[in-house]
């Protein structure tokens, strides 16, 4: 018999043909990146490593946003302090991204951490206010039950919480990402980063035809990482609240 | 009587806006006695779920006294809910075990014994598997039941229990608590619109007016058990409930 306390198991490929479209997808931007390199005659290492600077900065910059998006939204989603919190929330996101660059150029200066802290404050509003109405909008009765079952501190988080925040996190990273891949080339195009996507749209600003193919492989990069990624996530994320 | 609980003098109102309020509660009194099966009648909006919240717990904001028999506490309550609320991500089993994980005496095979005990007197030991979007309505109420039971507390409170599930699942249900209750002997506070309901399984019927929600009166049932609600004594009981609710 199986042990009762079996989970609900995150199975993205319940097909076999899901599987190798999946595949297809994650190869296809290498391919592209490949050919485009052979045909534009830029050096392939130079690209490829372009692509994997500007995608470390991005996913170090989602991983830090997400996590304090979500310890906020914990913090802050019910009770007298959201009442004082979220009104200064809802002004910081009302800024511009790029309202912050000359502080954190005077901080940082022209470096990795100015690009980081820039991708940060782009990508984690739309994941720190998705999750807070995920949390919000919860069952009142779930709330009660758990109450009642006396959960407190980190069995509280982690059994409680957190399955609740799943939909809202991951609805959140999906827009934050897609705002924070627009700030990440901008970004690093206006820092003068020596590496990343930036870099090489600066180097090729007056060549059309490598521009676009450029921007249609960043395109491809992130459909495929929508694809393998988020989407089966967003799917296993509206399941676990199902009713 | 020997009381678990007294309500002394409780009132309850809710402030939407200033100036707005909503009196819900007024001047309630009430004993619940040891291993009572207590009822709470009235129609929508007389507070009588107000009053289960303010037992429970659940709801801290009110003015009056309430008191406890001294050594109860939190962990000695149950609640069952009107809408189950159970947690969708989490399997039959698990939502039964919800009361003893943060009980730091039992294992997890101690707690797996209880809970599996109790699946198994509910007839849900097959389904303990299933996530609740999988079950019926009922089943979904003996888990609900089964969650409450598996602490083993002194006192159950349930919020009109057996509401959402149909006629036929509601006698089923009606029957396999009361089994519960004579078994174990721990007290209910049950609150319920339907006079019927509140025939067949109360000690005790505290009768509440619309808003603000007082105590019309307390009637001690005086049918024996187990109780034939198609009975001429039942029919007048009925009756004499009908003429308190509706003058």
């Amino acid at each position: 018999m199986h042990h009762p306390t079996k989970r609900k198991q995150l199975v993205i490929y319940q097909k076999r043909r899901h599987m190798v479209a999946t595949l297809v997808v994650l190869v296809a931007p290498f391919l592209f990146l490949l050919v485009f390199s052979r045909l534009g005659h830029i050096a392939t290492g130079t690209l490829f490593f372009d692509v994997f600077v500007s995608c470390v900065r991005l996913l170090i910059a989602y991983v830090i946003a997400a996590v304090l998006a979500w310890i906020c939204a914990a913090a802050f989603y019910r009770g007298k302090r959201s009442v004082v919190a979220l009104p200064v929330f809802d002004v910081l996101q009302s800024f511009p991204t790029f309202a912050a660059l000359p502080v954190a150029t005077l901080l940082w200066g022209v470096s990795e951490a100015t690009v980081i802290a820039l991708l940060i404050f782009t990508v984690i509003w739309p994941i720190f206010f998705s999750i807070l109405s995920s949390l919000k909008l919860m069952k009142r009765d779930w709330e009660e039950a758990v109450e009642i079952a006396g959960w407190r501190g980190t069995e509280y988080l982690k059994r409680f919480l957190w399955p609740v925040s799943a939909p809202g996190l991951v609805t959140g990273s999906i827009i934050g990402l897609g705002e924070g891949w627009e700030a990440l080339v901008a970004t690093e195009i206006i820092v003068h980063t020596p590496s990343g996507l930036g870099s090489f749209f600066q180097t090729f600003s007056n060549n059309a035809t490598i521009t676009s193919f450029g921007i249609l492989g960043l395109l491809i990069l992130i459909f495929s990482a929508n694809k393998l990624i988020w989407l089966p996530l967003l799917a296993w994320s509206h399941e676990l609240t199902e009713e | 009587m020997d009381s678990i609980l007294s309500l002394q003098n409780i009132s309850k109102t809710f402030s939407e806006k200033p100036g707005e309020d909503l009196h819900v509660l007024e001047h309630i009194n009430l004993e619940i006695g040891h291993g009572e099966f207590f009822v709470l009648l009235g129609p929508s909006g007389s507070g009588k779920s107000t009053i289960l919240r303010i037992m429970s717990g659940l709801e801290k904001s009110y003015s009056g006294t309430m008191q406890w028999e001294n050594g109860i506490t939190q962990t000695d309550m149950s609640f069952v809910f009107q809408q189950f609320a159970l947690l969708p991500w989490l399997t039959v089993y698990e939502n039964a075990e919800m009361g003893l994980i943060m009980r730091k005496d039992l294992t997890a095979d101690m707690r797996r014994v209880i809970v599996m005990k109790e699946l198994r007197e509910l007839g849900l030991e097959r389904f303990a598997h299933a996530h609740p979007h999988e079950l019926s309505g009922g089943m979904r109420q003996r888990t609900g039941i089964a969650r409450a039971i598996a602490t083993n507390p002194k006192i159950i409170f349930l919020d009109e229990p057996f509401s959402e599930v149909d006629s036929f699942t509601a006698r089923e249900l009606r029957k396999d608590l009361l089994a519960i209750w004579e078994r174990r002997k721990m007290t209910i506070v049950m609150v319920t619109h339907l006079i019927e309901e509140a025939i067949e399984l109360a000690d005790r019927i505290a009768i509440l007016t619309p808003r603000p929600g007082k105590i019309e009166k307390t009637i001690t049932n005086p049918l024996p058990r187990p109780r034939n609600i198609r009975s001429p004594e039942s029919y007048k009981l009925e009756d004499e409930m009908y003429a308190i609710i509706e003058p």
